[in-house]
């Protein structure tokens, strides 16, 4: 019998420690949201007005440990998928290689897919709204190149997998 | 021998019902959003081209500002029959898969003779020629942008290509199998006519309530407004066919389980 | 010998059963073979469907924290920008896109709000009924930001004439309230790539 309890203490210890090791916290997510990541030579960062829009957001919204990883699993898949392209040249997003396209495209979406987001594109910006049906920002010029401003179009790809993953939410702080 | 006949019966009376929901949701595609007539019908009875025409000079006036130009000089420089035509154009080629440029010609030519008479009624001088280009370019291309969606045309062209060759494979092989059903298995089949229609209509019902239903299209807002008000309609026009088939399908399926619910009887006269 | 028919009840019923049983079948094949799928373009779909509002929210400021609790919503009007030397009282949106721009001066959504500490930065034309006296603001200036939760005064401190695209001269901090007020510069015919900027600074008098 002491053995059988001691085993089953070991599994829930060892499952509460792995979930611990795993779970994101709101300001880890923050801090990979506005990491710089250095993707073959470029060095990519959402732009300081950005971050200010993240962190208001996530001020204001809850987001549990769950999302969190979620989130943050889609940025690393955006970020490795770009890297192991081997593209070097991120200027023009309509002249990346299919493959790279199609990956990102789908990375958005899940995130669209699989969180409560509620975000569309509107003339060309990305508009993200307030759970109460209010819009929180639209986003234009998000990703700066280190040395070189890209259009919203050449960094649509890493943003929009960031934008989109900042309007998650789960329990709102407001208008409760 | 009889289990054997009534087991075919059922599994012919399932493909057969199965293929007619694929079909009937086909055809309804094929004959809505598939459809260049039907698309062309429905944005022009939704004021389509009247709006966008409304946004493109409200985005166009906003853009006067801050350029010591007043906004008057937009006036005129299009048409709601050029926006008619562009948007005609646009739309042609993703069904036709030929490209379409719009022509800008005109308005830059039109922009450029109501700016030069703005500055000469006001005797003023455009003193940077960069600042003066920069300003017809963003005018000109608020045209563009507009009447192209912002480039989401050609993503839509890409991809209709793909969902019609699919749809008409489709379409193809769901009309063989249900012929075969219906036509020349229909010594076996006959009497699950009713069957197949019946439950074709009740499963167009779960479609349109569980599938349709779930997507809260009287809130959809992309791109722009008029654009969003054009793909609620035809959305929701998609699903008013689904039901109204479904229900044509439900009362043709009950007739036909009624006929074949009669039995003969054989009644012999006393003499 | 007659031949009649007569209708079976019971014949028309396992029709009907049948059927039922057909739907069932579809039903499962559906929800198991294409429930995921159908499922993610649904929740695609209704990612862009946003029940909106238009309704104003209640701006709250948390004084200990020095944060705003409610933030005001994307385009709403949230105060007035008041410079008294250059006779200018404008409504103050939050937002800068171009429609916003148009009725009034908008504020940068990545920039902080006046009591948070941080950068706030201002946008307006330089038309008239906007900021076209932005040009004759002087160092020592006074503006002052009357929002729903509060009157903020800041002194100008500096004047500057920058490229739209230099960044750095629109720094966004986090611990510093810096005021940045800035139009097209200069005004004549045509966009012009240069920005004249106001940079103001708390001013506790």
């Amino acid at each position: 019998m002491k053995k059988i309890m001691m085993t089953l203490f070991t599994i829930v210890l060892l499952f509460v420690c792995s979930a611990n090791v795993s779970a994101m916290s709101e300001s880890d997510l923050y801090a990979k949201l506005t990491a710089t990541y250095n993707i073959n030579g470029y060095n990519f960062t959402i732009s300081a007005g950005d971050k200010v829009l993240a962190k208001k957001y996530l001020d204001a919204y809850e987001v549990s440990s769950k999302d969190a990883d979620y989130i943050a699993g889609k940025i690393d898949e955006a970020v490795s998928a770009m890297r192991n392209s081997g593209v070097n040249d991120f200027s023009d997003f309509s002249k990346l290689p299919k493959s790279l396209k199609d990956t990102l495209r789908k990375l958005v979406e899940d995130i669209a897919a699989n969180t409560s987001v509620k975000a569309t594109v509107k003339k060309g910006k990305v508009v993200i709204f307030n759970p109460d049906g209010t819009v929180f920002a639209e986003i234009t010029k998000t990703v700066k190149n280190t040395g070189m401003n890209m259009s919203i179009i050449a960094s649509l790809a890493l943003v929009v997998v960031i934008a989109g993953a900042i309007i998650l939410i789960k329990n709102a702080k407001v208008n409760a | 021998m009889k289990n054997v006949k009534m087991f075919t019966r059922i599994i012919l009376g399932l493909i057969a019902s199965f293929f007619l929901i694929i079909l009937s949701v086909l055809l309804i595609m094929k004959s809505t959003i598939l459809n260049k007539d039907y698309v062309i019908k429905k944005i022009s009875d939704d004021n389509y081209y009247d709006k966008l025409y409304e946004e493109i000079k409200k985005d166009m006036e906003n853009n006067t500002l801050s350029s010591g130009i007043d906004k008057e000089v937009i006036n005129d420089i299009y048409t709601e029959d050029m926006v008619r035509d562009d948007v005609g154009g646009l739309i042609g080629s993703i069904y036709s898969g030929n490209k379409f440029d719009i022509n800008l010609e005109k308005i830059e030519g039109n922009l450029n003779e109501s700016i030069d008479e703005f500055l000469n009624k006001n005797n003023l001088k455009a003193d940077d020629e960069n600042a003066l280009n920069n300003f017809k370019d963003r005018i000109v291309n608020v045209y563009k942008d507009e009447v192209s969606l912002y480039g989401y045309f050609n993503n839509i062209g890409d991809k209709y290509k793909k969902v019609d060759n699919v749809c008409n494979i489709l379409i193809v092989l769901s009309i063989v199998i249900i012929s075969l059903n219906l036509f020349i298995i229909r010594k076996l089949h006959k009497k699950y006519y009713g069957v197949t229609f019946l439950s074709a209509g009740l499963g167009l019902v779960y479609l349109k309530i569980f599938i349709w239903e779930g997507i809260d299209i009287k809130n959809i807002i992309i791109i722009s407004d008029s654009f969003s008000n054009v793909l609620k309609n035809i959305l929701n026009d998609m699903g008013t066919k689904l039901l109204t088939l479904s229900i044509i399908f439900i009362i043709l399926g009950i007739i036909l389980n009624i006929t074949s619910s009669f039995k003969k009887i054989k009644r012999i006269r006393r003499t | 010998m007659h031949k009649k028919h007569k209708f079976s009840k019971k014949v028309f019923a396992t029709y009907v059963a049948i059927s039922f049983l057909f739907v069932s079948v579809f039903i499962v094949c559906v929800y198991f073979g294409f429930n995921k799928t159908i499922k993610r373009y649904t929740n695609l779909i209704n990612t862009v469907a946003i029940k909106r509002s238009e309704e104003a929210r209640e701006i709250s400021f948390d004084k200990v924290n020095k944060k705003l609790e409610v933030m005001p919503a994307y385009g709403d009007k949230y105060g007035n920008v008041i410079i008294d030397s250059i006779q200018l009282n404008l409504p103050l949106y939050y937002g800068d896109n171009e429609e916003i721009l148009s009725y009034g001066i908008g504020h940068y959504a990545g920039s902080y709000f006046p009591g948070e500490g941080g950068s706030i930065i201002l946008a307006g034309h330089n038309d008239p009924g906007y900021f076209e006296r932005l040009s004759e603001v002087k160092e020592g200036d006074k503006i002052t930001l009357d929002v729903s939760y509060g009157k903020f005064s800041y002194k100008v401190q500096s004047t500057k004439i920058v490229n739209e695209n230099d960044l750095d001269s629109f720094p966004i901090s986090e611990d510093r309230e810096l005021l940045i007020l800035y139009t097209c510069y200069p005004k004549g015919i045509g966009h012009k790539t240069e920005r004249f900027v106001v940079y103001a600074e708390g001013d506790e008098s």
